[in-house]
């Protein structure tokens, strides 16, 4: 028997999967090829070390199982109730805020004063029994007796290693932030669907810096923690048009066939989530999910979107280097070309910077999107709350030249006393 | 309150502590969320109590695997994410892309192999991770993925054949071979 390479038997004889009488046989073709005899020990070695890395990788524990507290007895509940409920709120909280806290240093969880073992066995659930076994106490990170999902319109996060693009409608029109904005000083609640976050983010004017003299768009990317999730990142990409002249006909429409393109890392992002464009929104939607096609953009004409980042597992960034986070390239048509496409692309690394360092624009949007997500009850908000959007947007509210940021201060003020009645 | 731990609860809680991160591991990489992913597990535990699963099963780890996958793969369906384990997505992404790191930085750290893991065709992945995470043999392998052991065996192979060429490349620190000769 001659030994071919490329023969998987070769592999599973290595790792000591094959049986009499195949294992005498490859054992005997192996002892005249000393390229199967590498190939043999070399498949040892890289075992070993697979093995021992993946020891490591559970010892840091990068991931932290639920923390869930089993309930045995259905009385308990309606005798203890409130205060049961707040007391493991807490408890919880105190612990997602820990393990947030050492995921995110990238460091082993453990908890002051206990071994990784003891820790691991408190939080555990003990044995339970029939039907109570699902009635566990609510993750800390959600309202309780929220229904998640309830809106089902929305982006799910998309694992990058199957599909690193990802494109967003260059045009949008805030109407939808008028409607919201009406609704609740009426003192009513707007309707789930007439909230499109995308429509209230671009409501507002972000200060983006004017195209370079050689280019009719300037692309603007810049990342911060997200503050509704405190293991993922937040990703704001801002375009801004060149200011033009209107032209004799009094038009100053300055590109069309517009088209952006972000292409993620998938060494730096394990998944991502388009914040707003709710599918329903979209009819005209193609499957790039690009959108209707423009009919030209104006001179000056800005948009923004966002993106909320799962990054790669933690247990691979044992170096803090910044690595390329993602790369977004415009496309588009010059109006009185002959068709010809251009294009500008920038490169983005994440620099670790921290919600709290964010640019204050960033903080703003963060704060609109949140607002938007809590009115649609979203599977999406994580841990923000009304009061949380207050202080971002207050923190993000900069000069507010025309006092747009502070209506919208006001009106999440509004909403909470809405939620309470 | 029970002051002792029946021994079914001790054996419960020995498998929880024993595939509990694993399985959570698994699922946030078919998932690609961990919050899924704590779903799924959480899940995945509850019926294995509720179905008895732990009395037949001598061993668990082909149970558990199986149905933390199926429920990892729902998760993706309802929420039509685009499914890390569609059999329509495998081989979609290249293994020619070399990761941008330089040679000395992947050498110094210590995860470096599983970073290159990373960069295979997802069932590759797959299989690195039950066959060296969770030492399972082809057979068992197989059920979970619900293919045949020869295709677990394919796999492999072209997985640590990358894996071979990368490690070699980087770590350059194959023991040095020596061939030996038969008698």
């Amino acid at each position: 028997m001659k030994m071919n390479l490329d023969d998987p038997k070769l592999t599973a004889y290595a790792l000591g999967e094959l049986e009499e009488p195949e294992k005498s046989a490859v054992a005997r073709a192996i002892g005249d090829s000393p390229e199967a005899q590498r190939v043999v020990v070399e498949t040892q070695q890289v075992a070993r070390a697979l093995r021992s890395q993946y020891e490591l990788e559970l010892n840091e524990r990068w991931i932290a199982p639920r923390r869930f507290i089993a309930v045995t007895d259905d009385s308990f509940w309606s005798k203890a109730g409130p205060l049961a409920i707040a007391a493991v709120l807490t408890l919880l909280a105190l612990i997602g805020a820990l393990v947030l806290a050492t995921n995110r240093s990238g460091s082993a969880l453990h908890l002051a004063g206990s071994s990784p073992r003891e820790q691991a066995e408190s939080g555990r659930f003990s044995a339970v029994e029939g039907e109570e076994a699902s009635q566990f106490a609510p993750d800390p990170s959600r309202d309780f007796g929220a229904a998640s999902y309830a809106y089902v319109g929305e982006h799910p996060f998309v694992s990058v290693s199957s599909n690193p693009h990802s494109g967003f409608p260059i045009v949008v029109t805030p109407g939808s932030y008028s409607e919201v904005f009406q609704s609740i000083n009426a003192g009513v609640l707007p309707p789930k669907d007439t909230v499109r976050i995308e429509q209230m983010i671009n409501y507002f004017n972000y200060d983006y810096p004017e195209p370079r003299s050689d280019e009719l768009f300037s692309v603007n990317v810049d990342v911060a923690g997200c503050p509704w999730d405190q293991s993922h990142r937040l990703v704001r990409i801002g375009l801004k048009g060149r200011e033009a002249p209107r032209d004799v006909h009094g038009a100053n429409v300055i590109a069309r066939d517009t088209k952006i393109d972000v292409e993620f890392n998938p060494v730096s992002v394990g998944s991502y989530r388009l914040i707003g464009y709710d599918k329903r929104s979209l009819k005209g939607e193609n499957s790039n999910g690009e959108g209707p096609r423009d009919k030209g953009i104006a001179a000056g004409y800005t948009v923004t979107a966002l993106y909320e980042l799962v990054p790669v597992a933690q247990q691979f960034s044992t170096r803090q280097t910044a690595q390329t986070l993602l790369s977004a390239k415009l496309r588009f048509k010059k109006p009185d070309g002959n068709g010809e496409v251009q294009s500008i692309e920038r490169s983005v690394t994440d620099d670790g910077v921290d919600f709290a360092q964010a640019h204050p624009d960033l903080k703003f949007a963060a704060a609109v999107a949140e607002f938007g997500m809590i009115l649609c009850d979203s599977g999406y908000k994580g841990s923000g709350t009304l009061g949380a959007v207050l202080k971002w947007a207050q923190e993000g509210k900069g000069d507010d030249a025309n006092g747009y940021r502070a209506g919208f201060i006001e009106m999440v003020r509004k909403t909470q006393t809405l939620k309470k009645s | 309150m029970r002051s002792r731990k029946t021994d079914a609860e001790q054996k419960f809680e020995e498998i929880l502590q024993r595939f509990e991160i694993p399985l959570l591991q698994y699922a946030v990489r078919i998932t690609g969320d961990r919050e899924r992913a704590r779903d799924v597990v959480q899940e995945t535990f509850i019926k294995f109590q509720r179905n008895g699963a732990l009395d037949r099963a001598d061993e668990p780890a082909t149970w558990l695997f199986t149905v933390c996958r199926n429920g990892a793969l729902n998760v993706c369906r309802k929420e039509r994410r685009m499914m890390y384990l569609d059999e329509e997505a495998i081989e979609f992404r290249g293994t020619e892309e070399p990761l941008p790191f330089d040679r000395l930085e992947q050498k110094e750290a210590a995860g470096f192999l599983l970073r290159i893991v990373a960069t295979l065709p997802p069932r590759q992945q797959e299989v690195i991770q039950l066959k060296f995470q969770n030492d399972l043999s082809y057979q068992q392998i197989a059920k979970i993925m619900k293919t045949t052991a020869n295709n677990v065996g394919v796999l492999l192979h072209t997985a640590l054949k990358t894996l071979r060429q990368r490690y070699g490349e980087i770590a350059g620190d194959f023991i040095p071979f020596k061939p030996r000769t038969t008698e």
